[in-house]
């Protein structure tokens, strides 16, 4: 019976030995790197973003909160910066996103969903989210920062500071978001100042540093407005204020060293976007169309609030921050626009839904810089 | 001790080899084991995951359907406003008295039951325009949704239970009956337990290994619609499972039994263990089998190197036997030739029992020989059994001739019983059947000091043309211990070693007797009474040939053995003519005498061309050839003289020393009729001649009585040597020399007388030449050859010579000695000369006086 073993030479059995060896080690090497039906394959998911991820302002500032959420969960970004509105770049981009598999698209600029709507449907598969009102699909759903919250607790802040009663306020152009801003601001100016005046300087462009600079110079020196708050996308008036002594608040951007700072208007992006993030990765963030993130899940926030407002001032503020998360709603009326007309009836409250497509009006102690 | 040691280490080895490799398999198993636990609960969280993802969209469902009675009546107010009181009713009795009511925008009830507002903090939500799903610890799950008008929102519409009304409502677990599970908050706390809910329930969840296992389901549904964690808990093996319902801050979760989860997959891991644990068994069981595989082939090895070994010690000791045997033979045959001629040719009866002695001792020694050669024969299976015709007879009187002068010897009684019914031509090999029969009595002879011998051959059996010979062999001897009968046919095995230790033999006897018969298919009994005697029986089968009954062959014989000791030719052949070829003169001479009396007419000659030579003139009916021959050796002649018109039909006769176990098998196949090893048997050559001489030149053997008395008278009266002078010739001595017969002596005289001349010339040239080698070779030849007539001073004349002549050419002698022999050899040469011719004078002149004779 050992005979066909003795045929096998000295080395022959060794071999045999050493190959019966490797054997078993290869086959507990296979049996531990087995590893559980994992499907659970890495998410990615794409961000688009209007300008340069390294530019100061918008485009930073969300490209980083973005960033962050999707650390924080161990997502892989794949980011298309420099994608210009009504090109049909953002549809270029989508595509190549969806070529590398994400699951996920961030539309981060105001013209992308109405431009992509096609693009957005023919993939039904991937979910679509943006900042912006987005037409309705099944697989977008706009995600609103309650920016509005902060606006009005810093026109609270406004109201508080102000000595001449008249706070001057910088944008860009009239739509239903600034508007919405806008009127959030002077809802608060007067909630702690019923008599505070606001006066609105247009400047036309989003970012227009010599416009900016001619209208807090205007604001100030004409309206005589003692605060200024703006809504631009660059930052040249905070410089125009610190160089003139006037108090402002910034928007949009953390500043320290600037001594008439008296506070920020700001986003959490991070915040926002893990908010998003985790709605995508629990499969329900397209089960509603439009999600709201506000103050009360901390996304918004009225930020470096300066020591000089004083600590009753601080109070004041805190408690109309609480109020917010209660029944205490921004837009509850009676409201009346600038001239007069009564825009929200005692009892009602404007819904989310409004405050988002419909405004085209302005509060009372609105005013337009006179030129 | 060692070989013991060999043996154990294998084992220890194995054993070793096989313990280390159950532990590494059962260590591998072990983790593979686990790791295949631990991807079966892996997966089977995946799809208890699953299934929970699938529940909580039921229980959003539910949640939906809610909110949907709710948004409904909020478009019934739309419809019918100030009907507020009357829907509120509708809903709370809808719902087993469960709450319901409107807020204002404010927060403040503007209808229905009121509402601890601030504990729902998710209630606000409402006036902003959105439905909420809210849980409040204690306060229970509230439902709201806004009352639209347009843009605005004027108030909140809703509708909240408590812990027990939510839990009949909201029984998930008639969809899943077998699996717990309840309707928490996202904190933790349970709104919605599942039906028989209790302490032991609230225990569970409790248990730390449970309640970090939430924790886990926690941290991964931050990520993932629905998570499940496996556990071992007071429940025994479960799946953990949660899902958090969306928008709300609700979660659903519970647990189920890993059992029930595994169902079938349960089975399959079963198996699969079971499977694995086989095939590690195998894998244990075959590597042992390798093992011992490996550690026989390892002995093996070792023991095919042993018997490699010992099987080339074996052929060197084979070979040294035959050459030994090569060796002692030749002498042998010489001695026992020549013994022959003194029996048959010695007058004086004192002489004939020295010769006897003699050849007793010479046959002592050969059988000794032919056992020794025998039994490296059996042993290298070389021995064959070659059956003939033969007279069972004739087998009888060689084995009695041989026996009964041992018995006389000792003074034993042997008696021979056999019965007459048996046929005497049978078909075997005599020669071993006779060696067996033989060996016994021997044996029997041996050992019996004094009292008797009993020889019986009988029928035993007889089956048609078979018979089954019986011979028993019954001896008072000293008999043998019963302790020792069974050693008793085992190789070189000699009992009772004191005893008879001055017994000849080698102790072959027996073990060869055996091994013989198992050749022939026969058996041998024994029996015997230690200090009694033994009893010998050997059952031997046999081919009848003819069935003529052998008859009262035993009187025959004893009338025969009566004239013992004289030798009687079995036949002569005057007309028949015979050619005797070896080298060796004296061994001619032998073969010469052997056959003088058969009145043979015999040519000799001394090689191969010689013999061809011969053949060429004359034609033999018989020549007896010599094996080892310088330059043509006897099977080379043979082949050559096949050629020859004279010796065509001719039998040849291998005449050898060689007795090589196959040797004979091989010159039969060359061509000869026969084979006779020396030293020659004359029974042997006699038969032989006997049975290949043409039949009409055998005449029978002379009367039996006239031939006794014939040879009677010689022995009475032996011839008395001459008195007469014969010089320096002593005839008694050289008669003595030439084996007592007369002719050869005269012959031998002749050729002495014959020879002188030419050998004394020579001498002369020798020593003219100084070749001191030669010279003394040539005077050693004249000492012998002298010696061998009876001329003792010419001898002694020539020794001295040969010894001076041996001087001169020695390596060692110095110039001085070598001097003096040389002077020694010149001046004693001529006088020696002077003897040799005298001598050969004397013996001339003897020859011529008793020419007549």
């Amino acid at each position: 019976m050992s005979k066909w073993f003795r045929m096998i030479p000295a080395w022959g059995r060794w071999l045999l030995a050493a190959l019966s060896g490797l054997l078993v080690f290869g086959m507990l090497a296979m049996v531990f790197n087995f590893d559980a039906a994992d499907d659970r394959r890495t998410e990615k998911v794409g961000f688009i973003l209007l300008g340069g991820i390294d530019e100061p302002g918008w485009n930073e500032s969300h490209y980083e909160g973005i960033k962050s959420a999707c650390e924080a969960f161990g997502v892989t970004l794949l980011v298309r910066d420099h994608v210009p509105e009504g090109t049909g770049a953002c549809a270029d981009a989508i595509r190549s996103l969806a070529d590398e598999g994400v699951g996920m698209i961030f539309l981060c600029s105001y013209g992308y969903p109405a431009e992509t709507r096609a693009m957005v449907e023919a993939y039904p598969g991937i979910a679509f989210a943006t900042h912006a009102p987005s037409p309705a699909v099944p697989n977008m759903t706009s995600c609103f920062a309650r920016m509005h919250q902060g606006r009005y607790l810093a026109g609270a802040l406004a109201g508080l500071r102000t000595k001449t009663g008249v706070i001057g306020y910088v944008a860009a152009m009239p739509n239903t978001q600034v508007n919405r801003n806008l009127n959030a601001f002077a809802l608060g100016a007067r909630r702690t100042n019923p008599n505070a005046r606001i006066v609105v300087a247009w400047t036309g462009a989003w970012e227009d540093a010599e416009k900016e600079t001619e209208n807090v110079w205007q604001l100030v020196y004409r309206a005589g407005a003692d605060i200024i708050a703006y809504q631009q996308d660059d930052q040249s008036i905070p410089d125009t204020c610190e160089a003139l002594g006037v108090e402002f608040i910034s928007s949009e951007t953390r500043l320290t060293n600037y001594p008439h700072h008296l506070a920020s208007i700001a986003c959490r992006w991070d915040i926002y976007y893990r908010h998003i993030l985790q709605r995508y990765l629990k499969g329900e963030l397209n089960a509603i169309r439009n999600r709201w993130i506000g103050i009360d899940e901390g996304a918004v926030h009225l930020a470096d609030v300066s020591a000089r407002i004083g600590l009753d001032a601080g109070y004041a503020v805190a408690n109309l921050r609480r109020d917010l998360t209660g029944f205490h709603a921004i837009f509850r009326g009676p409201i009346r626009d600038m001239r007069g007309g009564l825009r929200v009836n005692a009892g009602e409250v404007l819904h989310d839904d409004a405050l988002i497509h419909r405004m085209d009006w302005y509060v009372e102690g609105v005013e337009f810089l006179d030129r | 001790m060692i070989a013991e040691n060999r043996r154990r280490d294998p084992f220890l080895k194995i054993a070793a080899e096989f313990l280390a490799l159950v532990i590494a398999l059962g260590i591998c198993a072990i983790f593979m084991q686990h790791k295949i636990f631990a991807l079966l609960n892996a997966t089977m969280e995946q799809n208890v995951a699953r299934q929970t993802e699938s529940m909580a969209v039921l229980a959003e469902s539910q949640f939906r359907q809610e909110l949907m009675v709710l948004h409904n009546s909020m478009k019934f107010l739309e419809a019918h406003p100030g009907a507020e009181d009357e829907m509120i009713a509708g809903l709370a009795q809808a719902r087993g008295g469960a709450a319901v009511g409107i807020l204002s925008v404010d927060g403040k009830r503007s209808h229905g039951n009121t509402l601890p507002v601030s504990e729902f903090h998710h209630l606000p939500q409402a006036i902003l325009g959105h439905d909420v799903v809210d849980y409040a610890e204690g306060q229970g799950l509230l439902f709201a949704v806004p009352l639209r008008s347009g843009d605005t929102v004027r108030g909140v519409l809703w509708r909240r239970y408590s812990g027990a009304q939510a839990a009949q409502l909201f029984n998930l677990a008639e969809y899943h009956a077998d699996r717990q599970f309840l309707l928490a908050s996202q904190d933790g706390d349970i709104i919605i337990p599942y039906r028989n809910y209790n302490e032991e329930d609230a225990a569970f969840f409790a248990d730390p290994s449970v309640s970090s296992a939430y924790e886990e389901i926690r941290a991964r549904l931050a990520s993932a619609p629905a998570a499940a964690v496996y556990t071992e808990s007071r429940k025994g093996r479960v799946f953990l499972f949660g899902a958090d319902l969306p928008e709300t801050n609700c979660a659903l979760m519970g647990f189920v039994p890993w059992e029930t989860v595994a169902g079938g997959i349960a089975r399959i891991y079963t198996l699969v263990l079971r499977a694995g644990a086989i095939l590690l068994l195998l894998i244990a069981l075959t590597s042992v089998y390798l093992f011992i595989v490996q550690a026989k082939a390892e002995e093996s090895d070792s023991l095919r190197r042993e018997k490699e070994f010992s099987d080339r010690a074996s052929q060197a000791k084979s070979a040294f036997l035959a050459n030994m045997s090569h060796e002692i033979r030749t002498p042998i045959n010489a001695i026992l030739g020549m013994n022959e001629m003194i029996l048959r040719e010695a007058g004086k009866p004192n002489i004939r029992e020295y010769a006897q002695s003699i050849s007793r001792a010479g046959e002592s020694l050969l059988s000794i020989i032919n056992d020794i050669l025998d039994f490296s024969k059996i042993e290298s299976g070389k021995l064959e059994i070659i059956e003939s015709e033969y007279q069972l007879s004739r087998l009888l009187k060689n084995v009695v001739a041989m026996i009964q002068p041992k018995a006389d010897a000792k003074g034993l009684e042997f008696h021979l019983h056999i019965d007459e019914d048996i046929p005497d031509a049978l078909l075997g090999d005599m020669m071993r059947v006779q060696q067996v029969v033989i060996n016994i009595l021997t044996n029997a002879v041996k050992y019996t000091p004094t009292g008797e011998v009993n020889f019986y051959v009988m029928n035993e059996k007889r089956e048609e043309n078979r018979i089954y010979l019986s011979f028993v062999v019954n001896d008072t001897g000293i008999g043998i211990k019963e302790e020792d009968q069974k050693k008793l046919f085992r190789d070189f095995e000699r009992l009772d070693q004191e005893k008879n230790r001055n017994i000849e033999g080698t102790g072959l006897g027996l073990a060869i007797t055996n091994m013989l018969l198992n050749l022939m298919g026969g058996t041998i009994e024994l029996k015997s009474i230690y200090g009694e005697g033994s009893t010998f029986t050997v059952v031997l089968p046999q081919t009848i040939m003819e069935d003529s009954p052998i008859g009262n062959l035993a009187e025959r014989m004893t009338e025969a053995s009566g004239h013992t000791g004289q030798y009687v030719p079995s036949f002569t052949a005057p007309d028949a003519d015979i050619l005797v070829v070896d080298d060796n003169e004296m061994n001619l001479l032998v073969v010469k005498g052997l056959l003088k009396q058969t009145n043979i007419r015999i040519d000799t000659c001394m090689s191969g061309p010689q013999c061809l030579d011969c053949l060429a003139e004359k034609h033999y009916d018989l020549i007896l050839l010599d094996h080892m021959m310088p330059n043509m050796d006897g099977i080379e002649t043979l082949h050559r003289a096949e050629n020859l018109p004279n010796a065509k039909d001719t039998p040849f006769i291998m005449l050898t020393a060689n007795a090589i176990s196959g040797a004979k098998d091989a010159f039969l196949k060359e061509g000869f009729a026969a084979y006779i090893s020396k030293p020659i048997d004359s029974m042997l050559l006699e038969a032989t001649l006997m049975k290949y001489l043409p039949e009409s030149k055998i005449m029978t053997a002379p009367d039996e009585n006239g031939a006794a008395g014939a040879d009677a008278a010689p022995e009475e009266n032996p011839a008395p040597p001459e008195n007469r002078d014969t010089g320096d010739l002593d005839i008694e001595q050289g008669m003595k020399y030439n084996g007592g017969m007369e002719d050869m002596y005269r012959m031998v005289l002749g050729m002495f007388i014959q020879l002188r001349p030419e050998k004394q010339k020579q001498m002369k040239e020798h020593l003219d030449a100084e070749d001191w080698k030669d010279y003394a070779t040539m005077l050693h030849a004249l000492k012998s050859t002298s010696m061998t007539i009876g001329g003792q001073k010419c001898s002694d004349a020539a020794k001295e010579l040969e010894l001076a002549g041996k001087r001169c050419f020695a390596e060692d002698t110095t110039d001085e000695d070598r001097q003096e022999a040389v002077w020694f050899i010149r001046s004693h040469h001529e006088r020696t000369m002077a003897l040799y011719d005298k001598l050969a004078q004397d013996a001339e002149r003897w020859l011529k006086q008793n020419d007549g004779a």
